[in-house]
């Protein structure tokens, strides 16, 4: 797939796939062969999880899966995100509800859409929805595909169980339900077993020494210019520049666009144009990511600050050997023994969700003995704690190709024992909710964040929270003097962004 | 010298030899593998070439069989190489003339029993007082994953590293402690969807698997298989086991016709 995030031009945003319109979708989005595999379990029978990171391209597969099923003679899909902010505050029935009311206005709104005859019957609990949906298979002569968007996020673990127990409950021989979660959800209820209940299908795109022409194929297909060889030095070819940028944010969809959106204005692009944009993403993407997302972390807010701590540590520990001499290249990728990985866990995840670095493999023997999972680390991070952060044409194939020996943080290392690790509450709102309107404000954080005109306006007519805001409704601010629908999209855009991951 | 699978020219390799092994001395339980080989081969290979080419009537109506035939053989040779004794007992067994087509076998291979386990799990796997009957050898029972399955696992994926071969990255993406439960689970919806595609138990339309479901299950069966036959030659006790070489290229091969 392209890309998984699309850049408006005329506003400045980047939005999410889901957010892209629906008739732009095609036009910033194509699908490579492993894509394609993915897509065909999303749209075959059966229960399916499509797992990854953020910005890893999980929804546009998603949108993909259910484009191709419009029209079909077989299948009648839904896509639904489930980025509703009573879903993210409820829990046991009233989720059920809010979800049953959810799922059958959006199979209303598909039945409109396709010109359908067919009603759905509305369903306010989870034996009305099956009922329905059973019906609705029968009156359509189709089986049923639902497409379940931003169903689990880390730290908004309160009401997965409802959700798993409902997707367990509404899947059969006729209703298939696929959704998409994050690294390390492990949270399925007591009635949801992951292996019996569903496929897992893990979305993995560090590894750019084998899938050679993946993101040559992004580039060319959202940034042409940046596919010609004419543009890049004698040392840097194409593909080259496209392996590099994929591998330097461990096949994070998101992050490869905002690399590539740095060379908009370069003429010319050699390794110093590189080295600049690696340097740089280091310091306005990777570690703004960790202040955007804090706040959305609910119960795990406090592991921000040991997740940035433990990354530190490790970025050190591969970049130690070439301060002292002992290498020429830095190693770029980890292997962390199981155990500290177990009592690390949740900044593990965090840190995967994020995309600071992406599990290669889930075991591999040490040499000092025990087995560990395998991370490759972003390369922004990794170069800019080598000695003068300088880009050399060895790194860059090293790094390409995977040769640099794994390094290897030991059970003994006592490696993470400094880190302070706080004590989590057993219940926590979403810290971005309470936060005031003025973080919404342009940023590192949040490049397509709110002009100051916009914010005064919003506090002067009592909106001063992000909760206030979620809640207003679009006639409530068309009465603010300047705001109409453009500016009201544009907020509900930023809102998404800061609210969701 | 060293056996080595085919190769994929000519008669190509093909899934029997990844699945039953290298031939060994003439005898029973050799012959047995072969004649399950050979079966594998055909309905495997008829397999392929109805995911090779346009899904035509014949693939929408036998796809569904050969798939499932192919998973039911390939899963009595595993559990043969594992435990002779049970593949011995059902190749003598049908050999008698007691053996009557007419009849069901209440020793014949079962998909509950030598595959699955038949009887609810014990609550642990060690214990002095648990009767030897209910220790399962079904090929996906936790003694038989403890056993067998999850030490292979860990040399096979241990010997991929040390090779350092392409090809892999789905197997190396699965914990140790995950391996068979999740094979467990895909094959125990597998067996059951391909079922419905043999018995043609569709009384509504809207259940009859469409082209991309069983493009999909057909697909996942050949590489559930694939996957599980590979890790099998990992277990040193294994009868007609490859060695670690040629599995490795037995399996690239074999990923390569799908």
């Amino acid at each position: 797939m392209s890309t998984a995030a699309v850049e408006d031009l005329d506003t400045g945003l980047i939005l999410a796939a889901e957010e892209c319109p629906a008739d732009k979708f095609e036009l910033y989005h194509s699908f490579s062969p492993t894509d394609d595999v993915i897509i065909r379990k999303l749209s075959a029978h059966g229960p399916v999880l499509i797992r990854g990171g953020r910005g890893s391209g999980k929804s546009a597969l998603l949108i993909e899966a259910h484009r191709r099923m419009k029209g079909s003679e077989t299948v009648f899909s839904i896509y639904m995100s489930l980025r509703y902010l009573p879903l993210l505050q409820s829990d046991g029935a009233e989720y059920v509800g809010h979800f049953c009311s959810l799922l059958s206005k959006a199979i209303s709104q598909e039945l409109s859409d396709e010109k359908s005859d067919v009603l759905f019957e509305f369903a306010e609990n989870e034996v009305a929805l099956q009922r329905s949906l059973l019906n609705l298979a029968r009156a359509l002569n189709k089986r049923i595909v639902i497409l379940f968007d931003d169903a689990a996020h880390i730290g908004r673990e309160k009401p997965l169980e409802a959700f798993f127990d409902l997707f367990r409950t509404l899947s059969s021989s006729v209703i298939s339900c696929k959704a998409s979660i994050y690294p390390g959800v492990t949270k399925f209820g007591i009635r949801f077993d992951v292996f019996n209940d569903s496929t897992v299908v893990d979305i993995i795109r560090s590894d750019v020494s084998k899938d050679s022409g993946y993101f040559s194929e992004v580039i060319a297909s959202r940034y042409p210019r940046l596919a010609d060889r004419s543009i890049f030095s004698d040392r840097l070819t194409p593909e080259v520049f496209a392996k590099l940028l994929g591998r330097a944010v461990v096949g994070n969809l998101r992050g490869f666009i905002l690399a590539c959106s740095r060379f908009d204005d370069n003429a010319k692009i050699s390794i110093p144009e590189v080295n600049a944009c690696l340097l740089a993403m280091a310091q306005d993407y990777y570690w703004p990511l960790m202040d955007e997302v804090a706040p959305k972390l609910g119960v795990y807010e406090p592991l921000i600050v040991p997740a940035g701590e433990i990354f530190e540590k490790i970025i050190e520990n591969v970049a130690r050997p070439v301060r002292h001499g002992g290498r020429s290249v830095a190693q770029d990728r980890v292997t962390i023994h199981k155990n500290i990985v177990s009592e690390y866990a949740k900044v593990f995840e965090i840190l995967e969700y994020l995309g600071f670095f992406a599990k290669r493999e889930a075991s591999r023997g040490m040499k000092s003995g025990g087995r560990g999972p395998v991370y490759a680390i972003n390369l922004c991070s990794v170069l800019e704690s080598v000695p003068n952060s300088r880009l050399t044409i060895e790194m860059i194939n090293d790094w390409i190709e995977g040769k640099p020996e794994l390094s290897e943080i030991h059970l003994s290392s006592g490696m993470f024992s400094g880190v302070p690790m706080p004590t989590l509450s057993e219940d926590h709102a979403l810290g971005i909710l309470g936060k005031e309107i003025d973080v919404l404000a342009k940023s590192k954080a949040y490049p397509y964040g709110l002009t100051v005109d916009k914010i005064t306006r919003l506090r002067e007519y009592g909106i001063k929270t992000i909760q206030q805001l979620a809640d207003a409704t679009d006639a409530q601010l068309m009465r603010i003097e300047m705001v109409g629908p453009v500016a009201i999209k544009r907020m509900r855009d930023v809102l998404q962004q800061a609210i969701w991951m | 010298m060293r056996w080595r699978p085919r190769n994929s020219e000519g008669d190509g390799l093909k899934l029997g030899t990844l699945v039953c092994g290298v031939p060994a001395e003439a005898c029973a339980a050799s012959s047995t593998l072969d004649q399950l080989s050979a079966s594998i081969d055909r309905f495997s290979d008829k397999t392929i070439d109805f995911l090779a080419n346009s899904f035509d009537e014949d693939a929408k109506s036998f796809g569904a069989f050969c798939a499932r035939v192919t998973l039911e053989n390939a899963f009595a040779a595993l559990v043969g190489r594992f435990d002779a004794f049970r593949m011995l007992y059902l190749a003598e067994f049908q050999a008698q003339s007691s053996y009557d087509y007419g009849n069901a076998a209440k020793s014949g291979f079962k998909w509950t029993g030598d595959v699955l386990i038949k009887d609810k799990p014990l609550s642990t796997l060690w214990h002095v007082d648990h009767e030897i009957s209910r220790i399962s050898r079904a090929l996906f029972s936790d003694h038989m994953e403890v056993l067998f399955w999850k030490p292979a696992f860990i040399a096979a994926i241990d010997h991929i590293n040390e090779l350092n071969v392409d090809g892999f990255e789905r197997l190396m993406a699965i914990e140790p402690d995950a391996f068979i439960p999740q094979a467990r689970g895909e094959c125990s919806s597998m067996y059951s969807q391909l079922s419905k595609g043999v018995h043609w138990e569709f009384f509504v339309s809207s259940v009859m698997m469409d082209e991309v479901s069983l493009r999909e299950v057909m697909t996942k069966s050949l590489s559930v298989v694939s996957a599980l036959a590979f890790v099998s030659h990992f277990v040193p006790t294994a009868y007609r086991a490859l060695d670690r070489g040629a599995a490795v290229d037995a399996y690239l091969q074999f990923q390569g016709r799908v």
